[in-house]
């Protein structure tokens, strides 16, 4: 084979170039070095994250979930870091006598020994019949339901039909600051139903500063479901990513008043279950 | 490795003028598959150790956040059947939050600080910084004198309360803390020398 030497050194340095500019660009963040929570087995409280289908057109390969684990589908974003580092929140935090972080399917009978399940990446879950009635059981029972980090118009509908499928013809309204679960221990104003960044919404701008990029055409929306008794039932946050800043909680430049903000989310969500 | 070849080595058109002199003569690199596979193997090499000082020169990099804040819509009361998508909101940065003062009873407080150094303060905690904060926030809901110090690393953030003005002070401060169920200990910080 033969090189033109001059034209050979300009593509390596280009190469060169264009490895360096991406490596500034890295959005990823450095490994944890906080050790891993430990936590009870048997407790009062456990986070459950609920496994469903993916809708088969979206469905999530196997990869990376979190900077601690790997599998597949996309009810396992941000497992298990979020849970961990949120249930130390809960932990040291509150009173709440709260366990290890537990994950099972939608139609696991065990689902309803769990007053309060988390469900993550909503916008692309294509649930089954089966998932769709166990659901329904579930949170008419008293069972309390929080989905979080779906974006945009079209997931914004699967969700919303799917929902509707869940619970025929039950409105889902926009919280207020008027509403108990954000008041119910810590005061949640009009100002922080703002948007918390994924970490995919982080860059390294000029000079070293992290920026937040917000994705174009979207606007955060805290929403809700009730029960007949006006209890909230199903939390939904929309344009936002709540447990990306658990996950991150541990990383100095994930913004920490976001951070702050999301405990307080999470922890509202969890004591408004529990009580009501 | 390296050949010095003529134009009519490369194919040039045997009506090409003839090179005039040896300085005129063009340079080309001779490669069997063997040799471009071993400059390919430096290459990568070479790549992948500045990407490696690339990416620690990225993490010495003293880092600040910049946080756009937006607000939500108004809240409107809808059906499942007809909630919209929320609309587009313009992108505008705003200074980061953590910068900002926590607002407690009215009052401005800024929660991060530096312990005095000499000072003896009662720890509640050593806590992700998110945390620290509404650890610290609640503890001065409650009157008591919180701040998120600095802890071991810059993963982990110390819940003080304190200083304590005298034994009596710090006495007090600890069996607050032990009547609120919360665990804590005592921490002095070295007086400068």
């Amino acid at each position: 084979m033969i090189l033109d030497a001059s034209r050979g050194i300009k593509i390596f340095a280009a190469l060169l170039l264009i490895s360096l500019a991406m490596l500034a660009q890295r959005r990823g963040f450095r490994g944890s070095g906080s050790p891993r929570a430990e936590f009870p087995v048997k407790s009062e409280y456990h986070f459950l994250r609920v496994e469903y289908t993916d809708l088969p057109q979206f469905h999530r390969g196997f990869g990376f979930s979190s900077r601690g684990g790997r599998g597949d589908g996309w009810w396992m974003m941000d497992w298990p870091d979020a849970e961990e580092h949120f249930s130390t929140g809960v932990q040291r935090l509150t009173r709440i006598d709260t366990g290890a972080p537990i994950h099972m399917r939608l139609t696991d009978p065990r689902l309803f020994q769990y007053p309060w399940m988390y469900a993550t990446q909503t916008g692309w879950w294509g649930l089954t019949e089966a998932e769709i009635l166990s659901l329904r059981e579930y949170l008419l029972r008293g069972g309390y339901l929080v989905v979080d980090d779906f974006w945009g118009p079209e997931q914004w509908e699967i969700f919303r039909e799917t929902m509707d499928r869940v619970l025929p013809g039950r409105a889902i309204t926009d919280l207020s600051e008027g509403d108990p679960v954000m008041h119910v221990l810590y005061d949640i104003q009009d100002k922080d139903r703002t948007f918390i960044p994924g970490s995919r919404h982080l860059r390294r701008g000029a000079g070293g500063r992290t920026v937040i990029e917000q994705p174009p055409g979207t606007s955060p929306a805290w929403r809700a479901m009730f029960d007949d008794k006006n209890h909230m039932i199903v939390a939904v946050n929309f344009n936002t990513d709540v447990a990306d800043a658990w996950e991150f909680a541990d990383v100095p430049e994930y913004p920490e008043a976001m951070t702050t903000l999301a405990y307080r989310y999470g922890i509202n969500y969890l004591i408004y279950a529990l009580t009501h | 490795m390296f050949e010095r070849v003529t134009p009519e080595q490369v194919g040039a058109a045997p009506s090409d003028p003839a090179p005039e002199s040896a300085e005129s003569l063009e340079y080309e690199i001779v490669l069997s598959k063997r040799q471009l596979a071993i400059w390919l193997f430096l290459g990568t090499m070479v790549i992948g150790a500045a990407s490696a000082g690339a990416y620690f020169v990225g993490r010495a990099t003293p880092q600040t956040v910049v946080v756009q804040s937006n607000s939500a819509s108004s809240p409107v009361a809808t059906s499942a059947a007809n909630t919209p998508a929320s609309p587009p909101v313009s992108q505008s940065p705003a200074p980061e939050p953590a910068a900002q003062p926590a607002v407690i009873r009215g009052q401005q407080v800024l929660v991060y600080q530096e312990p005095v150094p000499g000072a003896t303060y009662v720890q509640l905690g050593a806590l992700d910084k998110g945390m620290a904060r509404v650890m610290a926030e609640g503890l001065r809901a409650l009157g008591y004198e919180a701040i998120v110090a600095p802890g071991p690393n810059e993963r982990v953030f110390r819940v003080l309360i304190g200083p304590a003005k005298d034994a009596a002070n710090l006495k007090r401060l600890k069996d607050g803390m032990d009547e609120l169920g919360l665990s804590s200990f005592v921490r002095s910080y070295d007086a400068p020398k």
